[in-house]
């Protein structure tokens, strides 16, 4: 049907964009990865949480699986830091913080590797299934953002990363900069990031508008292609003028955002 | 215009995505929530553009006639000069008062109007409200476009009645006027003299009288009138109740029609409509059912006009309501009327030549009345 092959092919090309952030990562990772120090807890956190994977995607094919569930197996080393402070407290002891780091670090690292595919591609499969637009933009922001992230910061990297616990620490440092700098840093010109950044652009973009496409109406497919096609080069005009005057981006994407938002909101209400 | 619910859920992706990629600044979705802004406006715009103009409503059949009580069925179909930008969905149909009407929309753009008339009358006009979305089908508008092209001629079921044909007896040749030529011993007119005409006929003493050479013939009166004239007289307003009294109007008025043609006379129906008196002769049913149909649809008339059409007519038809006026009532005692009993009113006095009809009254002693039985 023409609705779910416009559907099919954006959520396709969103995902590989995402993938192709992730690949920028990961690849990146093992050009920067040592390995040969890799502690006993740190494959247990990483082996565990990939068989968890495994377990959940095999079984939430048969029966649906509650989120609340999933959060739980993925974030089980989180329900080990109580009773690991709780002996901090009791024993004094550098022992059990230092194992309280390991796990957390570790679960940090273990999670952008083994979860960051296995969200993209749940997300992939939720603009199928009819999730509501804003919770797929939602998604796409925070999902996206994430593997930027990551991708942004091991690009700029050039020292080694010891095991996975060394990840997990940049990671936490590097969050912590990003913070206090206000967003996440620019990718650079990396090509498989832009690349990917690219096709996740496309493959939203042509899910928000074209999306809606039903079998059987009279509007034509191309109409609204050119429609969109409108919509893109109009605001790659404006921000290529106002980057002119201002490099401002409250100024320049967010304000004129809210302000045709308002427009329209006030426009569709006229009596 | 107005949001529909994807709409509502696009305008909420833009405002989320746009506050939390401001927050984290990741550029590519603030870019991704401005594109998708711009696109909703230029489809809003292509909406707002469309108007009635760009549509055109088509009927399979303008004209549909049905008995009371069938179930007539109606096509109806949108052209749209914007079909690839602009989609319409019928999303209504409203039929005039009277009529129930049940819509199949399991094809939008092709609707099946099922009609059931609950009275006898015709019914005009149709009123359809279709939606129109755009491109991205963000937005809607409804509009209404009236078609008063479409007619339904809801015939009265008395003309589906058996009426026992019988000539009526002339047992008292030239007490009453036949008002045309026949068969009679009273005069009636003087004529030319055709090859048709009987030689016994010719009119002699006026003949030697004439200055030319023209040959006149005397013409007898028929004892029977060859026409029967029916008068509807509407002067009050009915509101609410005007559908079920012209109902009843139009079954007695179909009644005494079909009387009258069983006995091999011609029926006139008259009726006022404006300020002019419309007379339609009927010589067989099709021509009464047409002759009752536009009668149906004349209207109250003004006091003023009564006195020419009561004159005209052989039967009145008429209500109670214009009986509560005591010269109308007075002239009407006079004459063989079938009165419409109206609810909230009571007549000032009912003649005896008057039926009172509310649908299954004989009114076969109305028409003996007039022709002399």
């Amino acid at each position: 049907m023409k609705e779910s092959k416009i559907k099919i092919a954006s959520s396709a090309t969103a995902g590989i964009g995402m993938f192709l952030l992730y690949f920028a990562f990961i690849s990146r990772y093992i050009q920067l990865s040592d390995w040969s120090q890799l502690s006993s807890i740190e494959v247990v956190i990483l082996l565990t949480l990939i068989l968890r994977v495994v377990v959940i995607l095999v079984v939430g094919r048969k029966i649906r699986i509650q989120p609340m569930i999933k959060i739980i197996a993925f974030s089980i080393e989180v329900f080990s830091i109580l009773p690991l402070l709780v002996l901090v407290f009791i024993t004094g002891g550098t022992y059990f913080s230092d194992l309280m780091s390991i796990i957390l670090t570790s679960w940090f690292a273990a999670s952008a590797l083994v979860l960051s595919p296995y969200a993209i591609v749940e997300f992939s499969r939720s603009m199928l299934s009819g999730s509501t637009l804003s919770g797929i933009i939602i998604n796409a922001t925070i999902q996206v953002g994430g593997i930027l992230f990551l991708a942004s910061m091991l690009s700029r990297m050039s020292g080694p990363i010891v095991g996975l616990s060394g990840l997990g620490s940049t990671i936490i440092l590097q969050v912590k900069s990003s913070i206090s700098a206000g967003g996440i840093s620019n990718a650079g010109s990396n090509p498989v990031i832009l690349l990917g950044l690219t096709l996740f652009y496309v493959g939203l973009l042509s899910y928000l508008t074209l999306g809606a496409q039903k079998e059987g109406t009279s509007i034509s497919v191309q109409y609204s292609f050119i429609l969109l096609l409108a919509g893109t080069i109009v605001a790659l005009v404006w921000t290529t003028v106002a980057l002119q005057v201002t490099l401002d981006v409250l100024l320049v994407l967010t304000a004129p955002t809210f302000f045709l938002l308002a427009a329209i909101w006030g426009t569709a209400h006229e009596k | 215009m107005k949001l529909t619910p994807r709409g509502k859920d696009y305008l909420k992706a833009i405002l989320a995505g746009a506050i939390i990629a401001s927050i984290l600044d990741i550029k590519i979705v603030l870019t991704l929530c401005l594109s998708i802004a711009i696109t909703a406006a230029i489809s809003g715009l292509v909406l707002r553009t469309s108007s009635r103009k760009n549509v055109q409503l088509e009927l399979e059949n303008p004209h549909l006639s049905c008995f009371k009580g069938d179930e007539m069925t109606e096509k109806v179909r949108l052209i749209l000069s914007r079909s690839q930008l602009v989609s319409a969905t019928i999303s209504s149909v409203q039929c005039p008062d009277g009529i129930d009407a049940s819509v199949d929309t399991s094809h939008p753009e092709n609707l099946v109007v099922r009609l059931l008339p609950k009275f006898a009358r015709r019914f005009s006009g149709l009123i359809v409200a279709f939606e129109l979305r755009d491109p991205l089908q963000l937005f809607s508008k409804t509009i209404d476009i009236s078609n008063n092209d479409f007619i339904l001629d809801c015939y009265p079921a008395a003309l589906l009645t058996e009426i026992r044909a019988s000539r009526p007896i002339s047992l008292a040749l030239g007490e009453r006027t036949g008002r045309t030529h026949g068969t009679g011993q009273e005069f009636y007119s003087v004529d030319e003299y055709h090859v048709s005409t009987e030689e016994k006929n010719i009119f002699w003493k006026k003949v030697a009288a004439m200055p030319d050479e023209r040959l006149l013939v005397k013409l007898r009166e028929s004892n029977i009138p060859r026409t029967l004239k029916i008068a509807l007289l509407q002067t009050s307003d009915r509101q609410q109740d005007s559908l079920e009294w012209m109902d009843h109007a139009c079954e007695g008025t179909a009644l005494l029609g079909k009387t009258i043609l069983s006995i091999g006379c011609d029926v006139e129906i008259l009726f006022i409509s404006g300020r002019e008196i419309i007379s339609r002769r009927a010589t067989d049913l099709t021509e009464l059912s047409d002759a009752i149909m536009l009668m149906s649809i004349s209207g109250k008339s003004d006091l003023e006009d009564t006195p020419t059409l009561l004159s005209n007519s052989d039967i009145c038809v008429t209500g109670f309501k214009e009986l509560q006026l005591d010269l109308l009532a007075t002239t009407m005692a006079r004459k063989p009327a079938l009165l419409i009993e109206d609810h909230d009113a009571m007549p000032k006095s009912i003649g005896n030549l008057s039926i009172i009809f509310n649908g299954s009254q004989d009114v076969s002693r109305l028409v003996n009345s007039v022709v002399g039985r």
